[in-house]
């Protein structure tokens, strides 16, 4: 077992684990987005930033491997600012026009979650939008593209369930967009992993129906 | 008027004027001819009555009326004789003429109505222009595909994932484009799913995803591209080709342009590239030339076959600079030039390739080294003279060349003309260019031809390499070595190299790679491609010798695909080291083995850091992943890779022949060694330069650069005052002038807000908008973010719309607190480097221009450069020239002879060629 301490407090992790784990553990309810356990850390949102103390390094703790005897800085207020700056970003590219998360109502959306228990002011960095309409051509899932934060969790499991076309990021900048490849209708594109990959997601852009 | 009619036209008169000249001749002749008989007898008769009348006085009547009648005849004769000759001159004239005409008319053949719609095109008036409709897009549709090409492709490239990037650029090379069929047809080939390979086709830029016109126009976009313009260049192109907003192909899809981030010509900005080929200094006011110029040789005559050189014993060497810059700047025309000059004195000479010289300012760049005697160099040498350099410096060879050159004319002027171009090496300008340098990556520069392995070897090459392998010094002596020298990695952030080599040695696993990272996608930048161009056996060297300190087998070369005299260098530098046993099963022979191949890029700037570049050679998407693990550990197909800049293998092969010490003695306390920048923008003497560190900012701009370079405008030069420069690209700040005096060393630059970066200097004056040179590198980062991580991806783009805002004079106060805001998130929650540092050219110039962001928020641009808060207007300086009138591509200046002239503000794009056009001074910027 390894030993480490956050904020003060010392936890044990099983070797393997990663710092998410840890501090889960410690009783912080850190906001992560991008991890799914049994998919490799896509460090896409970067709000899980925790400080290593001794190396003076801020880290995402989901892809940073637990080590025995590590000391991590989690609740100081800057990084509690700085993760906060960050979730306005997402929000900026993610809320509905009203300035709300317009996600459907039923749906569990991540960021309306740690956004309202994290007191964002959502407008601080309100800008341009990603506009595209939803995708209802499958029968089981609904994909309403301008929701997603490109976490790149359905792409891996698209992966991992072999499908022959699946969801592909696609462009670059603010364009990166998750998409089937080469515009292929979404319901010949998912077969076996589309509820898997509705179940994953973070937000209200892969739902089922 | 048809060709026909006008045929038949001109061949009827010509016939009818024709039989009308030999008609009236022939009536003059007979006329003539009675004449010749006719007046004699007159005369004798007149003479005969005359001596009669004498006698005889009743005579006298009949006299004076024969002497009537005699003149009245001879009065009519002249005016028939008269009246003949006219005719006779006009129907001969008409006859020359109508003839020349039907001549004329058969010689031109008709155009090809390609060729009619190109001069259409091109000739197209600016009204014209304006009235094309915006969105008059022509949406062909897409030509269906022949995809056994592809089969054939993967056949040759192969099909494991690490090809895909090499198979998407065989496909493109192939349809100029990637359609879909082909990419469903390679997924179905090849060990990539389709979502990879549309990840990849869609992540690099140099992937097009729609077809492209039968023409490509490349407009760069680096640093001094847009300093020099190349936003203006873009717009005036657009105008010009007749492409609709928002497109990027003309409606008859002739031209396509394309923005790239930088071609590496930094000192011809701004730079054109049409169909691959080269074009510097092509202000928005030559676009109208370039095009024409290019449609006239779209189809270049074949050559004849060149006459062979004579042979024999050479008397001399003449030396030609041939990076990719020199030749867009004409040098390639010049060694054609030489050589026929050379052919036709028949002269023996050598003529040599040499890699670049560094003084871009004074290219097209010749050394004529006559043998015996001291050297001379050319600057700024065109094909015209040629020539007389050959002349003035050998005597033609062979009677009957000696005899030719003499009797040739103009012989004295072109010999005058060339010595006009020559230049002293102890001129001033020279020595203050040449003399705070130190030669150390660049050793030998303007000497060595980059692809004579003989004369690298005779010149030192290969020494340092062989000094390790044959003392048998140790790897760990090696490492220890590096360390003593002090080097750290020329790449931009500065790590200490033997760390790295270090880790590498130490980490477990083999194979081991070593990678050179020749990705040099810094606009404004072009060291790496110059050292590549230049010096590619150096570079081997050093990763030889790197991959001994580390236990690396295999290597590669990953090269940026905008640089493709560099990739042609480097491999045909490997090739020759393979084929010579420099490298292989044992390097040098007694060495372990090592095998290099060279990778292409694709056009992603983010694939200069490690991890994103080690993505993109696994045929990936270039996204950085985080560190650690640290590709010393984990790096390309998992194993311990070592990752270093061109730059830094470059200088190794100098510290193991020279010693560490002797490194280390040069620089400052932490920046040791030598720096290669590449000194470009509003300086007077750009070009390549490697200084000492230690040396401060503002000595590299006065002395080597010799400050700022006066504006050049028709109505004189312009002096300009510098105001900073941008050092080390998207990721580096802006150092204004009251700093230059901070020494270049990479503690002392970050102190300041900006950073050593690859070594890209861009120098600014005045007439530079620092709000708009950090609004172009957030755009540019902006594109070139990989989209992976949120702070990077969307931070960027909000901190983009609030500069585009300021320069839209939209800003609010509160902007610029939200712009430090955004820069603290970005720089502490990115991913990777990119991200990190993309916000330091928006905090630098922030934190010193806060004057002119603030200008701004008050609706003026200092500098006049940010087009939505300026206007152009006429002074009464204006005298009516009409120059201005003649030059507007927008057609928004009415020509009015001798008066005062008027802007319509409305139409005006602010493309700035009426103000430098201007003979007066008499146009102004509000």
């Amino acid at each position: 077992m390894l030993r480490v301490t956050i904020d003060g407090r010392e936890v044990t992790v099983t070797p393997g684990s990663n710092l998410l784990a840890a501090v889960r553990k410690a009783g912080i309810d850190l906001p992560a987005l991008c991890y799914h356990p049994g998919c490799e850390p896509n460090t896409a949102c970067m709000v899980c930033l925790v400080r290593i103390v001794d190396e003076d390094r801020v880290v995402p703790a989901c892809a940073t491997p637990a080590r025995d005897e590590l000391a991590v800085e989690c609740e100081a207020a800057p990084l509690q600012e700085l993760r906060r700056g960050v979730l306005e970003l997402i929000l900026s590219d993610h809320v509905g026009e009203d300035g709300l998360c317009d996600c459907p109502a039923d749906q569990l959306c991540r960021v309306r979650k740690y956004a309202a228990t994290m007191g964002t002011d959502t407008h601080r960095f309100a800008g341009e939008r990603s506009h595209a309409s939803d995708i209802r051509e499958h029968p089981d899932i609904v994909y309403a593209p301008d929701r997603c934060i490109l976490c790149g969790i359905c792409v891996q499991i698209c992966e991992q369930f072999d499908e022959s076309v699946g969801l592909a990021l696609l462009g670059r900048g603010f364009d990166a967009r998750v998409d089937t490849p080469l515009s292929e209708p979404l319901d010949e594109a998912l077969h076996s992993a589309a509820l898997r990959c509705a179940g994953a997601c973070p937000t209200g852009a892969l739902t089922r129906r | 008027m048809t060709r026909t009619v006008w045929r038949r036209l001109t061949g009827g008169m010509t016939i009818l004027s024709g039989i009308a000249a030999l008609a009236v001749g022939v009536l003059l002749t007979i006329d003539a001819s009675r004449a010749l008989v006719h007046v004699p007898r007159e005369t004798a008769h007149l003479d005969a009555l005359t001596e009669q009348a004498e006698d005889d006085s009743t005579v006298a009547p009949a006299l004076h009326a024969e002497f009537d009648r005699v003149t009245a005849e001879s009065l009519e004769r002249d005016d028939r004789v008269a009246a003949l000759s006219w005719t006779l001159l006009i129907s001969a004239a008409l006859c020359v003429l109508s003839a020349k005409a039907f001549t004329a008319v058969r010689r031109t053949r008709p155009l090809p109505p390609q060729q009619i719609v190109q001069l259409h095109i091109a000739s197209r008036s600016a009204a014209e222009l304006e009235a094309t409709p915006p969105t008059a897009a022509v949406e062909t549709a897409l030509p269906s595909v022949d995809v056994t090409v592809v089969d054939e492709i993967v056949a040759r490239v192969g099909r494991d994932r690490e090809a895909t990037i090499p198979l998407l650029h065989a496909i493109q090379d192939h349809y100029r484009y990637l359609p879909d069929e082909a990419l469903r047809r390679l997924s179905e080939l090849t060990d990539a799913t389709l979502a990879e390979i549309a990840g990849v086709a869609t992540f690099y830029t140099r992937f097009r995803r729609r077809p492209v016109g039968e023409h490509l126009v490349e407009v760069c976009h680096g640093t001094a591209c847009h300093v020099a313009g190349a936003p203006r260049v873009s717009h005036e192109l657009q105008r010009r080709l007749g492409i609709p907003n928002g497109q990027d192909t003309d409606p008859h899809g002739r031209y396509t342009i394309q923005p790239v981030p930088c071609l590496g010509c930094c000192t011809l900005a701004p730079v054109v590239q049409i169909d691959g080929e080269t074009h510097g200094k092509t202000g928005p006011d030559r676009v109208a030339a370039l095009i024409e110029s290019h449609d006239g040789n779209g189809q270049h005559a074949t050559k004849a076959a060149p006459r062979e050189r004579a042979v024999g014993a050479p008397v001399g060497e003449i030396r030609v600079g041939l990076g990719s810059c020199c030749i867009a700047n004409g040098s390639g025309k010049v060694q054609e030039a030489l050589h026929d000059a050379l052919v036709e004195s028949d002269v023996r000479v050598t003529v040599k390739r040499v890699g670049c010289v560094g003084m871009c300012h004074q290219t097209p760049f010749v050394e004529v080294r006559p043998d015996g005697r001291s050297s001379t160099w050319y600057r700024r040498v065109q094909p015209e003279h040629v020539r007389g350099i050959v002349k003035r410096h050998f005597r033609p060879n062979g009677l009957g060349c000696r005899l030719r050159s003499l009797v040739a004319p103009r012989a004295g002027r072109e010999r005058r003309a060339a010595a006009q171009q020559a230049l002293e090496i102890r001129d001033p300008v020279v020595s203050a260019f040449l003399g705070p340098q130190k030669h150390i990556a660049t050793e030998h520069c303007g000497d060595l031809d980059p692809l004579d392995l003989d004369e690298y070897l005779a010149k030192d090459g290969f020494v340092g390499l062989r000094r390790v392998l044959d003392e048998q010094i140790s790897p760990t002596d090696v490492i220890d070595a590096i360390r003593a020298s002090g080097l750290r990695g020329r790449g931009g952030a500065g790590f200490p190299t033997s760390r790295k080599w270090a880790a590498v040695r130490d980490a477990a696993g083999t194979p081991k790679y070593i990678i050179c990272n020749g990705d040099e996608g810094d606009p404004g930048a072009f060291m790496d491609r110059m050292l590549m161009e230049s010096y590619p056996y150096r570079i081997i060297e050093g990763m030889a010798i790197a991959a001994y300190a580390t236990g690396a087998t295999e290597g590669v070369f990953y090269i940026r695909a905008e640089y493709p005299l560099a990739v042609e260098r480097i491999r045909a530098a490997i090739a020759e080291c393979d084929q010579r046993g420099i490298l292989g099963k044992r390097v040098l022979g007694n060495g372990p083995p090592l095998t290099l191949h060279v990778v292409q890029g694709a056009g992603a700037f983010v694939c200069g850091e490690e991890t994103a570049l080690i993505a993109s050679l696994e045929g990936k998407r270039g996204m950085p992943i985080l560190r650690p693990p640290y590709p010393a550990e984990r790096g390309f197909r998992g194993q311990p890779t070592l990752v270093n800049n061109v730059e830094t293998f470059a200088v190794v092969p100098w510290i193991m022949r020279h010693g560490p010490e002797a490194f280390a003695s040069i620089g400052t306390a932490e920046s040791k060694g030598t720096k290669v920048f590449a000194l470009t923008g509003k300086i007077r003497r750009g070009g390549l330069i490697e200084v000492p560190m230690g040396v401060t900012v503002r000595q590299i701009v006065e002395d080597i650069g010799g400050g700022i370079r006066p504006e050049q405008t028709a109505a004189g030069a312009i002096e300009r005052r510098f105001k900073g420069v941008q050092i080390g690209g998207p990721s580096g700040g802006c150092v204004p002038a009251s700093l230059a005096d901070t020494p270049v060393d990479y503690d002392a630059l970050q102190r300041v807000g900006a950073m050593m970066g690859s070594g890209g200097l861009v120098v600014l004056d005045d007439s530079d908008c620092m709000v708009d040179v950090a609004r172009y590198f957030l755009s540019f980062t902006q594109s070139q973010s990989c989209g992976k991580c949120a702070p990077c991806r969307i931070g960027t783009q909000r901190m983009l719309e609030i500069l585009e805002r300021i320069c839209a004079g939209h800003g609010v106060f509160e902007d610029l607190h939200k712009l430090e805001e955004l820069g603290e998130t970005i720089s502490s929650s990115s991913l990777c480097g990119l991200g990190k540092t993309a916000p330091n050219p928006v905090l630098s110039t922030l934190r010193y221009f806060r004057d002119e962001y603030e200008a701004h928020l008050n609706g003026h641009c200092p500098a006049g450069k940010c087009t939505a808060l300026v206007d152009y207007r006429v002074t009464e300086l204006c005298v009516g020239c009409t120059i201005c009138a003649q030059h507007c591509p927008a057609g928004a200046i009415e020509l009015k002879p001798y008066e005062r002239h008027e802007i319509d503000t409305e139409r005006c794009t602010r493309c700035d060629i009426c103000r430098v056009g201007c003979p007066e001074h008499a146009i102004e910027v509000v």
